[in-house]
């Protein structure tokens, strides 16, 4: 509950995103303050009156190729120049740095500063390996300079909700990304709130001669979890695929997103390659090269695809429909954050904690959001044009839930729901088999 | 004198004792001894254990899941060894009969070898099975075979035979390579004197050249079991996420000891190591099983 609550106050980064997306001008006076070199942070200046030399080792979740990997590299040098007693070690060790990290600390390896997703450092590390790093941040001009609902968010993981073992390096919002193009074309002019209304609009769609909505395999879990989300809430979603009996499942919760999902695919409303696409299939060959209408994703999408959908395309964010007796309303997003933290066997925990101010100053916060088109950690920054519209959601939104839906799962349980969930996808179960396969391989 | 002997036994004899100790003997016993019990994180020290007897093997047993990925490795072994072997022994026997070209199609065979499995993989899940401009779909509405044409290789009723196949094309040329020097070892006057005798090219191959590559193909057998008891990299390239159709044992490991890339799943690293060993045994097993099958024999041309 305590996390959930946090997830909402989360919610405040949406009055900093409206700010950035709205207001232009205020961008422009914040990118002057973005020039600060990242000496005049107190931390820094402590640092540099040091005379040993110290080494940073920083594991990286990115690869060395990568936009986001070109713009840390900047900001690393930009903190070696302003700390020069300071140097640092990079591990760009790619997203699978998340297999090695605890062996890699267990074994006594020199690590500064770990990277990954919010889950995996939460759930893989966790207090237990990392850094209380409440006495450095509490009051700081860093904790000062992250958006609120930033602060909510990484403080929600910690056990008392209010320290700080997490620091957000990249957030992310899940929505139903949409073709404008398509929408125009088939007279859609209002966003739909309710299921019915969701029926509506992917009516419209296939009448004008579109697939409404597809979706890769990798991506079950944000249908199926964000459904379950809206209608019981995240709690129970995390109870139900940590339950390896299968007894909830019929559940009328759990029935109604069957039978809801087995109505879209008899009316046509997902694509004839649903239940068979295997990543990236639907996200490529389909929602990019705009023969489908609507693909949920989280907000990395458009610099995923950009190659694909060039510039002309019109990107769109909409919230996913409240399912009948739900009790989120439909204003709802599910959010994530890439979190950095500290190991509690660094030896240099402050001049780690300056680099992470480092990388999560206006300037190279600034520039992730243009090389990479990421969300910002920071308030008063510019969102492009690409991300504008998930900005504009967060700015409407009322409720948070976790990405999928879920805090965690057991991978038995995701292997029966994810097969048989293709199978209901590609119409070989109708919702009541696809229930009954679910329960019968979980009993 | 002796002593001395027994010294220079020792010192080479050292490097290796010690590599097999630390690089195999260690890490099998720790697996073996860790399937035994329940632990935090694959680096947990023992103090961090928790003895869990035969717990983890039992649950194991009843879990539909691994249950579903050991019989899809069965099919993959029994189905898939067929055709990769059949072929590849067709090939071999073709290439060995002085077909012109030789060594343009050994190298066109084995090519798919040079590639990586991920790339590999891909090409055929997002070309070649892709199910509106794929090139099955092309081809085989160009020859008009419709029923053929219709299949959608990577939904849930055909992913598991879409990933056989792939994986056959991308086998077939290692195993051809290696039957073909088997092949090659037979000394020709024997095949001489057998075309004298006015021996077919098919009682040829099943007198001759079937007999006396029984070792080989032993050994084929043997890789193959191994290769397809540790598959993997196909099954999670098949599946981004995991699921029954196309899970294996260590698919199964990997997300009980690793978890899922974005879900934050729940470990399970004693049942990962469980799995580890349940793994090895079968190897073991599928070695004594083919050692009584294909008895070794000294052959002498």
């Amino acid at each position: 509950m305590k996390k959930l609550v946090a997830l909402l106050l989360a919610a405040l980064m949406v009055f900093g995103m409206a700010a950035c997306a709205a207001n232009a001008e205020t961008a422009a006076d914040d990118k002057s303050t973005a020039e600060t070199p990242a000496a005049e942070a107190p931390v820094a200046e402590e640092i540099a009156a040091d005379g040993d030399k110290i080494v940073i080792h920083y594991w990286a979740q990115w690869t060395e190729n990568e936009a986001q990997a070109e713009v840390y590299k900047d900001a690393i040098a930009r903190f070696e120049a302003a700390n020069p007693n300071c140097t640092v070690e990079v591990n760009w060790a790619g997203r699978d740095v998340r297999e090695i990290l605890r062996a890699s600390l267990d074994s006594g390896n020199e690590i500064d500063i770990v990277d990954s997703g919010f889950d995996q450092i939460v759930n893989l590390l966790g207090e237990e390996y990392l850094t209380d790093l409440t006495p450095y941040m509490a009051g700081s001009d860093f904790e000062k300079s992250l958006s609120a609902g930033m602060v909510a968010f990484a403080k929600s993981f910690a056990s008392d909700g209010e320290s700080w073992y997490y620091i957000p390096s990249q957030p992310f919002v899940g929505t139903i990304y949409y073709n404008k193009a398509i929408f125009e074309e088939a007279g859609i002019d209002t966003m739909p709130t309710t299921w019915d209304e969701f029926m509506d609009v992917c009516q419209k769609i296939k009448d004008a001669g579109y697939d409404p909505i597809t979706v890769d395999d990798a991506y079950y879990p944000c249908l199926y979890g964000t459904y379950l989300a809206m209608m019981k809430g995240p709690e129970w979603v995390t109870e139900l695929f940590n339950d390896t009996t299968g007894a909830n499942w019929n559940d009328p919760a759990a029935v109604q997103m069957a039978n809801d999902f087995a109505e879209m695919r008899e009316k046509g409303y997902f694509s004839e390659s649903c239940g068979s696409n295997v990543f990236p299939s639907a996200q490529n060959g389909e929602f990019a090269m705009g023969t489908v209408a609507m693909y949920y994703n989280g907000s990395w999408l458009p610099n995923e695809v950009q190659d694909i959908t060039g510039d002309d395309f019109q990107w769109g964010a909409m919230f996913f429909p409240a399912p009948d007796n739900a009790v989120y309303p439909y204003t709802t997003y599910s959010t994530g954050c890439q979190f950095f933290a500290i190991p509690k066997s660094s030896q240099h925990p402050q001049e780690a904690l300056a680099l992470l101010e480092e990388f999560s100053s206006l300037q190279t916060q600034q520039e992730l959001i243009d090389k990479a088109q990421a969300m910002p950690v920071v308030d008063g920054l510019e969102l492009p044009e690409k991300l504008k519209s998930a900005g504009e959601l967060q700015a409407q939104s009322t409720d948070v839930i976790p990405w999928q839906g879920m805090y965690g799962s057991n991978s038995d349980v995701n292997a029966v729901v994810n097969g048989a969930f293709a199978e209901l996808l590609a119409g070989t179960l109708d919702s009541e088999g696809f229930t009954a396969s679910v329960q019968s391989q979980l009993k | 004198m002796k002593r001395k002997h027994t010294m220079f036994i020792i010192t080479s004899l050292a490097p290796a004792a010690i590599c097999f100790l630390v690089m195999f003997a260690y890490p099998l016993i720790r697996t073996f001894l860790m399937s035994l019990n329940q632990m935090p994180a694959i680096s947990s020290s023992t103090a961090d254990w928790s003895f869990a007897g035969l717990g983890n093997y039992i649950g194991l047993f009843k879990n539909s899941v691994f249950i579903a990925s050991l019989k899809n490795i069965g099919v993959l072994w029994l189905v898939g060894g067929f055709l990769t072997l059949g072929i590849a022994l067709l090939f071999a026997v073709i290439l060995a009969s002085g077909v012109k070209g030789k060594k343009f199609w050994r190298s066109a065979i084995y090519l798919p070898n040079t590639i990586s499995a991920v790339a590999l993989s891909t090409m055929w899940l997002q070309y070649i099975f892709q199910n509106k401009f794929g090139l099955f779909k092309q081809l085989f509405t160009a020859l008009g075979w419709t029923a053929l044409a219709k299949i959608n290789w990577t939904a849930p009723g055909w992913i598991f035979w879409a990933m056989l196949i792939s994986y056959v094309y991308g086998c077939v040329g290692y195993f051809m390579l290696i039957l073909l020097s088997g092949i090659e070892g037979i000394p020709q006057d024997i095949y001489e004197s057998a075309i004298i005798d006015g021996a077919s090219a098919w009682t040829k191959f099943w007198k001759i050249t079937f007999p006396l590559l029984r070792n080989v193909i032993r050994t084929c057998i043997t890789l193959w079991t191994v290769g397809a008891v540790n598959f993997f990299v196909w099954a999670k390239m098949f599946s981004t996420r995991i699921n029954t159709k196309t899970v294996t044992p260590v698919f199964f490991l990997y997300e009980k000891v690793f978890g899922a890339a974005d879900s934050g799943s729940v470990l399970d690293i004693g049942a990962g190591a469980a799995v580890g060993v349940v793994v090895a045994l079968l190897v073991l097993l599928s070695y004594l099983i083919m050692n009584r099958v294909f008895k070794e024999e000294a052959l002498e041309y």
